[in-house]
C-alpha cells in the first residue's frame, strides 16, 4: 500500500512535471502563424508581428497562454474576436458575405476586365481580317500596284 | 520676416487667380499680351513660393521658436540636416513642399521652348494653376507655415522632431514621393488641355513622355526610400507593412506603370485613346487621394499626420477635379474615336493589354483593401482591419502573373506573333527556369513550392531580358561585323529608349528576387539572454556581454555591443540601440544591422531587466534584402538612360500602312 502510494505520487509528479515541460513548449510555427493574422489592439495601427509595444507583448503572452491551455487556432481567433472585436483580425474573416467580397472582388474584377479585353481584341482582329478580305482601299490598291510592279521587275531580273 | 513669407503665399494665390483668368481670356480672345502677362504670372508665382520656402528653411535652421511650425517640429540641438528636413515633418510644411515643386514644374512647362507652339499650352497652364490655387488656398487659410506660437517670451526650446523621422530615408522619402506625385500632374494637365482644345492625337503623350517616366521613377524611389526607412527605423524586420499611407503611394505607382506602358500602344497604333485618358486621370486623382489619406486621418495609420479640416477640403477638391475631368472626357468622347485593328491575338500589343489589366487589377485590389474598413463600417456597422495577410495573399498572385507577362513580352513581336514563333522563343527560357527551380528545390533547406515557383518565374523573366540583350548584340554583330563590346554598346546607346526600358525591367526583377526571398526564407527568433550567453540563428552566433550606456548630445543611448561569429569565424560586431531623447517621450529603436549581398543580420534590442545584465533581442536573418535596393538603383539608371535627351531616346516611327501591310 505504502509503495503504491509512493508510486502514485511519483507517477503523478512525473506526469505533472512532464506535462509542465511539454506544455512550456508552444508550437512556435503555429504561434507565428496566429501572430501574423492578428493586429495590435491599442490603436497603433500596426500588425501584431511587427509591433513591440506593451499591448503587443501582452497579446503575445495571451496567445501563448491559450496555446498552452490547448486551444486550437480557430478557438484562439474566436477568443480574440470575443475580446477585441473583428478588428483584431489582420484580414477580414471569411465569415459573412461582405467580408468574402473583400477577398473575391479583385479577382472578379480582373476576370471581368480580361473578358472585356478578349472581346475587344477579338473584334479588332475580326475587323482587321474583314477589312483586308473585302475591300482594300484606294491607298492600299495603289501601294499594292507599286509593290507588284517592283516584284515583277525583280522576277524578270532573276528568273 | 514671417510676414514676408506669408505675404508671398497670399500674393502667389492672387497671381495664380490672375494668371488663370489671363490664360482663359487670352486663349479665347487670342490676346497675345494677356497670355504673355499670365505667363509672367507663373514665373512670379514660382519666385514667390521659392521666397516663402527659403524663409521657412531660414526659420527652421536658425531655430526661431516664435514660429509655431519651427517650435512644433524642431529643437535647438537637432542637427542642421534634420532641421532642414523638418520642412516636411508636418502638414503645413508638406503642403508648402508640394506647392514648391508644383510652382517650379509649372514654370518649367510654361517656359519650355519645346511647348512654344503648342496651342493647348494656355490650358495646360490653367490646369496646373488650378492645383496651385488649391494648395495656396490651403496654405493661406488653413495651414499657414508661418503662424506664430503667440507665446511670450519666445520659447527657448522647441518640441523636437519625432525621432522616427530623424533618418536619411525620411529625408528623401517625402521629397522623391512628391516629385513623383506632382510630376504626374503635368501629363494630366496636357491630357486635359488636349481635350479642351479638341486635339485628340497623341501630341500630349509625346510631349509628356519624359515627365511621366521621370515622375514614375521618383514615385518608385519614394516608395523605396519609404521601405528602406521602415526597415532600419521602425525595427520590426520588414520594409513594407501595407499601411494605408504606403498603399496610397503604391496605388498611383501601379496605375502610373500601366499608363507609361499603354501610351506606347497609342503612339504606335492610335488605339486606347480613351483608356490612356482614364489612366492618367485616375493616376492624377490618386496622387491627390494619397495626399488626402495622409492628411485626413480617415484611416488609422502608422505615419499619418492626423485629423484636420484639411481632409474635407481635399475631398472637395478631389470631387471637383473628378467631375471636371470626367465631364471633359465624356463630352469629347467623339474625339477619342480610335483605330480598331489588331493584327493578331498574340502580339506585343496584347501583352501590353494584359499588363494593364493586371496592374490596374492590383491597383484596384490595394485600393479596395484600403477602403474596405470604411465600407464594412458603413454596411455592417462592424469595424474590420485589412492588413498584411490580405494584401499579400491577394496581390502576390496578381503581381507574379504580372512578372510573367513582363518576361513573355520581349518574346512576342509587335503586331503579330505566331504560336510557333512563340514556342521557339519560349523553349530555352522555360527550360532554364524549370532547371533553376529544381536546383533551388534541391539546395534550399525549406522546400516550399510557392516561393520556389515564384523564384523560377522570376528567373524566367531574367533570362528573357538577358536574352534580348544577347540576341540584339549578336544580330548587330552579324550585320555590321563589329566586335561584341562595340556591337553591344552601339545596340543599347542607339536604342536607349528600348534598352533603358529593359534595364528598368531588370531592376524590377532584381527587386522581386529580394522581395520573394526575404519574405519566404527569413529566419526569426526572440530570445531573452543573460550576460555571457549567446544567441544562435542560422549560421550566426551572437554574444551578449550586458548592456551599456553612453550619452549622445542631450540624448542617452542604451546599446549592446555584440560580437558575431558566422560558422565559427568572427565577422564583426552589431550594435542594436535604444535611444532616449531629451525632447521626446518615446525612445526609438536603432537596428543593429550587418548587411551583405546574401543576407542581412538584423538585431533589435527589445527590453531589458536586472540593470542591463538580462535583455531580450529579436534577431532576424533576412535574405537578399540588399537586392531590393540594388534593383531600385538599376531602375533609376535605366530610366535616366532611356529618357536622356538626344539620339536613341525617341521611339521609332509609327506604323505606316506600308510597314503594316508588307513589313
Amino acid at each position: 500500500m505504502g509503495k503504491l502510494k509512493t508510486w502514485t505520487v511519483t507517477a503523478l509528479l512525473v506526469l505533472s512535471l512532464a506535462s509542465g515541460v511539454w506544455a512550456q513548449q508552444v508550437d512556435e510555427a503555429l504561434f507565428k502563424k496566429i501572430e501574423a493574422n492578428l493586429m495590435c489592439t491599442d490603436g497603433c495601427g500596426m500588425y501584431l508581428a511587427a509591433c513591440d509595444n506593451t499591448t503587443a507583448q501582452r497579446m503575445r503572452q495571451q496567445l501563448r497562454e491559450r496555446l498552452l491551455a490547448g486551444d486550437t487556432e480557430q478557438q484562439i481567433y474566436a477568443y480574440m474576436i470575443s475580446i477585441y472585436g473583428e478588428e483584431v483580425m489582420a484580414a477580414p474573416p471569411k465569415t459573412n458575405f461582405l467580408n468574402i467580397t473583400a477577398w473575391v472582388l479583385p479577382f472578379l474584377g480582373i476576370l471581368g476586365g480580361g473578358m472585356v479585353i478578349y472581346i475587344a481584341v477579338d473584334k479588332w482582329v475580326f475587323h482587321r481580317q474583314g477589312r483586308r478580305a473585302e475591300k482594300p482601299d484606294a491607298e492600299d490598291a495603289a501601294e499594292l500596284a507599286a509593290y507588284e510592279e517592283i516584284l515583277n521587275a525583280e522576277m524578270k531580273k532573276y528568273f | 520676416m514671417a510676414d514676408i513669407g506669408y505675404l508671398a503665399l497670399v500674393l502667389a494665390l492672387a497671381v495664380s487667380l490672375y494668371s488663370t483668368a489671363g490664360f482663359l481670356l487670352g486663349a479665347r480672345s487670342g490676346n497675345q499680351r494677356l497670355l504673355e502677362s499670365a505667363k509672367g504670372g507663373i514665373l512670379a508665382i514660382a519666385i514667390l513660393v521659392n521666397v516663402s520656402s527659403f524663409i521657412l528653411i531660414y526659420f527652421l535652421v536658425t531655430s526661431d521658436f516664435s514660429i509655431k511650425y519651427v517650435f512644433q517640429y524642431t529643437s535647438i540641438n537637432l542637427p542642421t540636416f534634420y532641421k532642414f528636413a523638418a520642412f516636411w515633418a508636418g502638414n503645413a510644411g508638406s503642403l508648402l513642399l508640394w506647392m514648391w515643386i508644383l510652382s517650379i514644374f509649372t514654370a518649367l512647362v510654361a517656359f519650355s521652348r519645346q511647348h512654344r507652339d503648342d496651342r493647348s499650352l494656355p490650358y495646360v497652364n490653367v490646369v496646373l494653376l488650378i492645383n496651385s490655387i488649391f494648395f495656396l488656398f490651403l496654405l493661406v487659410f488653413l495651414a499657414n507655415p508661418f503662424e506664430r506660437t503667440g507665446i511670450y517670451p519666445v520659447p527657448t526650446e522647441g518640441n523636437g522632431l519625432n525621432p522616427l523621422l530623424q533618418n536619411p530615408g525620411m529625408v528623401f522619402h517625402p521629397v522623391t514621393l512628391y516629385l513623383g506625385y506632382v510630376g504626374f500632374a503635368v501629363p494630366f494637365a496636357f491630357a486635359m488641355a488636349a481635350l479642351i482644345v479638341r486635339n485628340a492625337d497623341d501630341q500630349w503623350i509625346k510631349v509628356t513622355r519624359r515627365w511621366s517616366v521621370v515622375a514614375w521613377m521618383f514615385l518608385t524611389l519614394g516608395n523605396l526610400y519609404g521601405g528602406q526607412w521602415a526597415y532600419v527605423e521602425l525595427g520590426w524586420g520588414g520594409y513594407w507593412g501595407w499601411d494605408p499611407v504606403e498603399n496610397a503611394s503604391f496605388i498611383p505607382w501601379l496605375t502610373g506603370t500601366a499608363f507609361i506602358h499603354s501610351v506606347m500602344i497609342q503612339e504606335r497604333k492610335d488605339m486606347l485613346k480613351t483608356w490612356n485618358m482614364v489612366l492618367i486621370i485616375v493616376t492624377y486623382l490618386l496622387t491627390i487621394f494619397g495626399t488626402f489619406l495622409v492628411r485626413s486621418g480617415v484611416l488609422t495609420s502608422v505615419h499619418a499626420f492626423g485629423n484636420s479640416s484639411l481632409g474635407t477640403m481635399f475631398l472637395v477638391f478631389l470631387g471637383l477635379m473628378t467631375a471636371a475631368s470626367l465631364y471633359l472626357m465624356l463630352d469629347r468622347s467623339s474625339l477619342l474615336r480610335e483605330g480598331r485593328e489588331f493584327e493578331s491575338y498574340i502580339s506585343r500589343e496584347s501583352s501590353f493589354l494584359l499588363n494593364n489589366l493586371l496592374l490596374v487589377g492590383s491597383a484596384f485590389a490595394v485600393f479596395w483593401g484600403t477602403i474596405f474598413p470604411l465600407v464594412s463600417e458603413a454596411v455592417r456597422g462592424v469595424k474590420v482591419t485589412v492588413s498584411v495577410p490580405f494584401f499579400n495573399q491577394v496581390n502576390a498572385p496578381i503581381l507574379l502573373a504580372m512578372m510573367f507577362v513582363m518576361g513573355v513580352c520581349p518574346l512576342i513581336a509587335w503586331q503579330r506573333s505566331s504560336l510557333k514563333n512563340l514556342r521557339n522563343n519560349f523553349l530555352w527560357p522555360m527550360v532554364l527556369a524549370v532547371l533553376f527551380g529544381i536546383v533551388l528545390y534541391v539546395l534550399l533547406p525549406v522546400k516550399r513550392f510557392i516561393p520556389i515557383f515564384a523564384l523560377a518565374v522570376n528567373f524566367f523573366v531574367l533570362v528573357t531580358i538577358v536574352a534580348e540583350f544577347v540576341r540584339g548584340t549578336l544580330v548587330r554583330r552579324r550585320m555590321t561585323g563589329e566586335g561584341i563590346p562595340t556591337a553591344f554598346w552601339r545596340l543599347v546607346t542607339r536604342n536607349r529608349r528600348r534598352y533603358g526600358g529593359y534595364l528598368v525591367h531588370l531592376g524590377i526583377v532584381i527587386m522581386a528576387f529580394g522581395i520573394i526571398a526575404s519574405h519566404a526564407y527569413k529566419l526569426e527568433t526572440v530570445r531573452t539572454v543573460e550576460a555571457g550567453e549567446t544567441i544562435t540563428i542560422g549560421d550566426y552566433t551572437l554574444g551578449f556581454n550586458g548592456l551599456r550606456q553612453r550619452p549622445e548630445g542631450e540624448n542617452t543611448v542604451v546599446y549592446a555591443d555584440m560580437p558575431v561569429t558566422k560558422n565559427g569565424n568572427y565577422v564583426g560586431n552589431v550594435m542594436p540601440e535604444k535611444i532616449f531623447y531629451a525632447t521626446w517621450d518615446q525612445p526609438s529603436t536603432e537596428v543593429g544591422l550587418m548587411g551583405g549581398l546574401k543576407e542581412d543580420l538584423y538585431v533589435i534590442l527589445s527590453t531589458w531587466d536586472k540593470e542591463g545584465t538580462e535583455a531580450t533581442f529579436k534577431v532576424n536573418v533576412n535574405p537578399l534584402v540588399s537586392w531590393i535596393w540594388i534593383g531600385g538603383y538599376l531602375l533609376v539608371i535605366g530610366t535616366i538612360f532611356a529618357v536622356w535627351p538626344g539620339r536613341g531616346s525617341q521611339l521609332g516611327p509609327k506604323y505606316t500602312r506600308e510597314v503594316s501591310h508588307h513589313g
